[in-house]
């Protein structure tokens, strides 16, 4: 089930039906980003591509003789792309659509505000799920107060986000790709079962996902492992709840947990399998250190992990690492950067997975997985 | 303890702050006329279904005199107005009061 189905479910059972002017005014953000991170990217990428200098990058890059740091050699190729006027206006608009995405669906959300708080109440028949709020979580510095890509307040500065994004912004906007590592025309929905298509083994008992947000990417696991026990962390509240709702309302069995993926508090070896989905650059490489060492922590011996996130900027050309590195100083992702300057794998390997695999599944590099094994 | 990191930064674009604006301005312009032309497909949609109007029969109509006249009045006065902004800047009392008598 992918989050389109998601979305297409929660409009059939009533959630919202947004304004004309609503639903309009998100659909074209989707129709401006879909043409502009397809068609004027495409001739950026070609002025780039056709520049003496970026030439010159790009046959680096191949050969893998550059010696400087990432952020010299993307600060190079920035310079490059910026002389361009496709590049800049690409820009633009992936700004103004980053910005309107929270301006528009807001009031439309807002407009229907008794019908969504009508909806996000809990189901008569639930499904059995569990949600455990904890006040003792700390939120530190690194998370507090990021107002992650560019939503006003961060996940938790709005009631109705999750409302908003299951009646418009998912399936008006953010459904035609286009943004961050996301390529135009690519589904994220689809992504997820891409993904989630990565675990080697048919079954599993008991799977763990750190940073799971409202379930889009737990709802997949359900349709995928239909007899496996699931259980889902986050930092943030309304994230959470929302997910709670979601998981009830589809019939889906989730135990939802307020955690900070670092101390979990389960059990030893108490898993077969985790996935970490788009989470690596919501923090600090260091604290992402923690986290692996958790989550191997909580494996059983021989229990998978599957990990997607942005690709590191070695596997991508250089101009798609200038994309890439916008993100972390102009969408609110701060930590997008260093987490594309590091090879996961290499993590792993340290932490005492095996098997470990790095690859692409998608065109641009994305998703790019991450996978290893606990040894037995 | 991690530090706070850096808030995202809002540069010009596309060289100054002039020129964003104005591209903001006419990328807000493209989206009101795209909510505007969904709106009114949305009507005529809903019109034919309630048998008031025949899409093809509107698609097909020629305004009569008195329909054609109205709205060449109006083109003529949208031109005037988007095209000859620059050139119909006159600020007189008279002037004003008859742009309001169109």
């Amino acid at each position: 089930m992918s989050t389109t189905i998601l979305t297409s479910f929660f409009n059939r059972r009533g959630l919202v039906s947004l304004s004309q002017r609503g639903r309009s005014g998100l659909q074209f953000l989707g129709a401006l980003q879909g043409y502009s991170s397809s068609r004027i990217r495409d001739v950026a990428k070609k002025s780039f591509e056709a520049d003496p200098e970026g030439k010159k990058l790009i046959d680096e890059k191949e050969k893998g003789v550059s010696n400087e740091s990432w952020p010299a050699r993307i600060a190079k190729s920035r310079a490059i792309a910026e002389k361009y006027p496709a590049y800049r206006f690409e820009r633009f608009y992936q700004r103004f659509v980053a910005e309107e995405v929270y301006a528009r669906s807001i009031p439309a959300i807002e407009e229907k505000r008794s019908e969504a708080e009508a909806f996000l109440q809990p189901p008569k028949k639930d499904a059995g799920g569990s949600l455990e709020l904890d006040d003792r979580v700390v939120l530190e510095d690194w998370y507090d107060g990021v107002e992650w890509h560019l939503m006003p307040g961060g996940w938790d500065g709005y009631d109705l986000y999750g409302a908003s994004m299951m009646a418009g912004v998912g399936q008006y906007v953010f459904k035609y790709g286009g943004y961050a590592a996301v390529e135009a025309g690519d589904d994220i929905g689809q992504h997820r079962a891409q993904v989630v298509s990565q675990f080697p083994k048919k079954n599993y008992k008991r799977i763990y996902e750190p940073g799971c947000g409202g379930i889009p990417t737990l709802s997949v696991l359900a349709h995928a492992f239909p007899d496996a026990e699931l259980v889902g962390s986050d930092l943030s509240t309304s994230l959470l709840r929302n997910g709670h709702i979601a998981a009830e309302k589809l019939g889906i069995k989730i135990s939802l947990k307020q955690r900070d993926a670092r101390t979990t508090g389960e059990p030893d070896e108490s898993f077969d399998a985790v996935i970490m989905y788009a989470l690596q650059h919501e923090m600090p490489v260091a604290v992402n250190i923690d986290v692996f060492k958790e989550m191997f922590r909580i494996l059983k011996p021989g229990g998978d992990i599957v990990v997607n996130d942005p690709p590191p900027f070695a596997a991508v050309d250089p101009f798609q690492a200038v994309i890439l590195d916008w993100d972390t100083d102009h969408r609110e992702e701060p930590y997008f950067s260093e987490a594309c300057a590091t090879e996961w794998s290499e993590i792993m390997n340290e932490i005492g997975f095996v098997d470990v695999e790095a690859y692409a599944v998608g065109k641009l590099g994305y998703p790019f997985i991450n996978r290893g094994r606990k040894p037995k | 303890m991690m530090a706070k990191p850096k808030k995202a930064i809002r540069m010009p674009y596309l060289g100054d702050e002039v020129l964003d604006n104005l591209v903001h301005m006419n990328t807000e312009l493209l989206s009101e006329f795209w909510i505007l032309r969904d709106r009114v497909t949305v009507l005529e949609h809903l019109l034919e279904q309630t048998g008031t109007i025949n899409r093809e029969e509107l698609n097909n109509y020629v305004p009569s005199d008195a329909l054609a006249d109205e709205l060449e009045n109006e083109r003529n006065a949208i031109v005037k107005r988007v095209i000859g902004s620059e050139w119909e800047r006159d600020w007189s009392v008279d002037a004003l009061i008859k742009r309001a008598k169109g």
